[in-house]
């Protein structure tokens, strides 16, 4: 029983990084629309990992570290440079799912398979405890603790953190870095322990899925937790079912129907909820008067 | 006539950035391709715009990026954001595989039919997701990003199932039977078609629209300043909906032009990225109609000619690291001028 449950969550890494790498961001008030790219070029990353060093966990760190990287431009072009962060988010999406699909052949010729997998108990693996603990962390910083709140205030009102004495520039930078770390986590988690190889736009809008989870747990640690386990338990179980050749619909439809969930549960949750926990400056440069 | 000397200069270096940096990414991908440049841009070059073939093939592949890009500009306008113009694309080439083949019609009936179910289909998509965001603030990028999704689900369903077309055990695809030559859009010049001139019509059309009617002038301004525009008495949800539908349904339309136009048939991968690709070309035009079909003829370059180096042994990907450094290349004008700010 449990090793079914395991089963049907083995999306929840992939779904709960990224969506804690974007709520991160979020929070501090700065948009991250590209993690579905990001995912894109941490498979890539991941894969370039596990390909020089055979170790899965080298993977991750390659992903971490590599989107980093790209977490460095999305800072300093929305950031610093205070740039439209929907139209940069679009611009780095298509660039790093480019990037990674060009790099890919020219980097491992021929391609590989990774005849590997992370270890654990009872059918869960050690990254879906470690994703556990940062949602854990997560939820203790936010709530509890100084930077937690520095965070907070610099996506809710960046001036009055200004005034508090908070430095709202160097805060939405550390959580822009280190949010899209989190997502290449993610995305070579997807790569090295999931799909075990590399396929062009093969994170096939999970990162999307992500985005809306933020939406969907009202920008709160618990609640993005909740709707990771929840969207990646329908990912986990139409997986199974089209494995196991029980089909309600065409297959065709099958692989979409948690992508329809998250159009249906995002459209009621927006006629039918209280306004949300949404960070009033978010999408908003700060701009000292 | 009154020309802006300095409007003109900034547009015509905006113009020469871009070209260059597009040649800059060029020479950088040829290179760790481990390409001859000099053979890689001859390619290049014969297969755009140095011969009348190469550019028969660039205005072939404009034409659903105009449309496309013509159809996100109006959503744009609004403040509405409608990414989903893939979807929309496979939803317009559905409608239209559908009337042409399943219908009965035939002929110039069929064709014009199937336009109109078309923008039906693409304007319900968008409408949707627009009267979702207008009415409720529900975010408008994921929905339309997914419903895209959804759509071309529906599509590769179609194609493999209930349309499926056998033709023999030689038969390597799926997609449906040929369009008959009645209800195709007439030729041109091979390879051009006449939907060429659609797209343009539809280009001039929006301009008209966005820029003389009333309904035009209320999209502005509820794009513009939401608030402003409640305080004077217009509706922003009706507005907003509207743009959405109109904005969805023309959108479709460049799905209709590649069944009627090029493809002659639906099949797999019909939409080509074409919906993705005309979001930069919206936003660098300014949301424009009148300059869309000038942005959407130097992003078909790049397409096409990216598509012609894979016979010289480039990646097929290129077009998509091209795409996303266009974006970036879009921003340059913006970039340049933030970091002019900080230095300062």
């Amino acid at each position: 029983m449990i090793e079914i449950i395991a089963s049907i969550l083995s999306y929840f890494p992939v779904i709960g990084l990224s969506a804690l790498g974007g709520l991160l961001s979020q929070k501090a008030g700065v948009y991250n629309i590209s993690i579905e790219g990001f995912m894109a070029f941490g498979t890539l990353a991941g894969l370039l990992g596990y390909y020089y060093t055979g170790s899965l966990w080298i993977g991750l760190l390659f992903g971490f570290i590599l989107l980093m990287i790209f977490g460095v431009l999305l800072a300093f072009l929305t950031v610093s440079l205070k740039l439209d962060q929907i139209v940069i988010g679009f611009t780095l999406w298509f660039f790093a799912e480019g990037l990674a699909g060009f790099l890919y052949p020219l980097l491992v010729p021929g391609g590989f398979k990774v005849p590997d997998r992370f270890g654990g108990v009872f059918g869960f693996d050690s990254i879906f405890f470690l994703t556990i603990v940062l949602f854990a962390l997560a939820f203790i910083i936010f709530r509890w603790t100084r930077q937690g709140l520095a965070v907070r205030v610099s996506g809710e009102s960046p001036a009055v953190a200004d005034i508090a004495g908070i430095n709202v520039q160097k805060t939405r930078w550390i959580t822009v870095v280190l949010g899209s770390g989190l997502i290449g986590i993610s995305g070579a988690y997807l790569a090295v322990h999931i799909l075990q190889g590399f396929n062009y736009m093969m994170v096939a809008g999970y990162g999307w899925v992500a985005f809306a989870v933020i939406l969907f747990g009202r920008w709160s640690a618990l609640g993005v937790l909740g709707g990771s386990l929840f969207f990646s338990a329908l990912i986990g179980i139409q997986t199974r079912m089209q494995v196991a050749g029980i089909l309600f619909v065409p297959s065709e439809f099958m692989v979409v129907l948690p992508h329809i969930a998250v159009i249906i549960v995002l459209s009621l949750a927006g006629i039918l909820g209280k306004k949300s926990g949404m960070p009033s400056a978010l999408g908003i440069p700060y701009k000292r008067e | 006539m009154n020309v802006d000397l300095n409007k003109l200069k900034s547009w015509a270096l905006e113009v020469a950035v871009i070209i260059a940096s597009i040649v800059l990414v060029l020479v950088i991908t040829i290179s760790i391709s481990g390409l001859d440049l000099g053979r890689a841009f001859g390619v290049f070059i014969s297969s755009t715009f140095g011969s009348t073939t190469g550019l028969l093939f660039v205005l072939r592949r404009a034409t659903p990026l105009i449309i496309a890009a013509v159809g996100l500009s109006v959503a744009f306008t609004s403040s509405f954001w409608n990414i989903g113009a893939e979807g929309q694309i496979a939803l317009g080439g559905i409608a239209t595989a559908g009337v042409c083949l399943f219908t009965g019609l035939t002929g110039g009936i069929a064709i014009a039919v199937a336009f109109i179910a078309s923008f039906l289909f693409g304007a319900g998509y968008a409408g949707v997701a627009g009267y979702l965001k207008a009415k409720w603030d529900v975010n408008d990028i994921v929905i339309t990003m997914l419903m895209s999704l959804v759509a071309i689900a529906l599509l590769n369903y179609l194609i493999a199932k209930p349309w499926y077309w056998w033709e023999g055990p030689s038969g390597l695809y799926s997609r449906t039977a040929p369009i008959p030559a009645s209800e195709q859009m007439p030729a041109l010049a091979y390879p051009l078609n006449s939907m060429f001139i659609v797209a343009i019509a539809i280009a001039i059309g929006a301009h008209y629209f966005l820029s003389k009617t009333q309904i035009g002038y209320k999209i502005r301004m509820v794009g513009d300043n939401k608030m402003a525009s409640m305080v004077s008495g217009i509706n922003p949800i009706k507005t907003m909906t509207l743009a959405a539908l109109i904005s969805g349904g023309i959108c479709a339309l460049g799905g209709t032009a590649l069944v009627l136009g090029e493809y002659f048939r639906l099949q797999g991968g019909i939409t080509g990225m074409y919906g993705f690709f005309a979001i930069p070309i919206a936003l660098f035009c300014r949301n424009k109609p009148a300059v869309i079909p000038f942005g959407a003829f130097l992003v078909a370059i790049v397409m096409e000619g990216a598509l012609s180096l894979t016979s010289v042994g480039m990646s097929n990907r290129l077009s998509d690291v091209m795409l996303g450094t266009l974006f970036i290349i879009i921003f340059l004008p913006d970039l340049i001028k933030a970091l002019k700010r900080r230095l300062s």
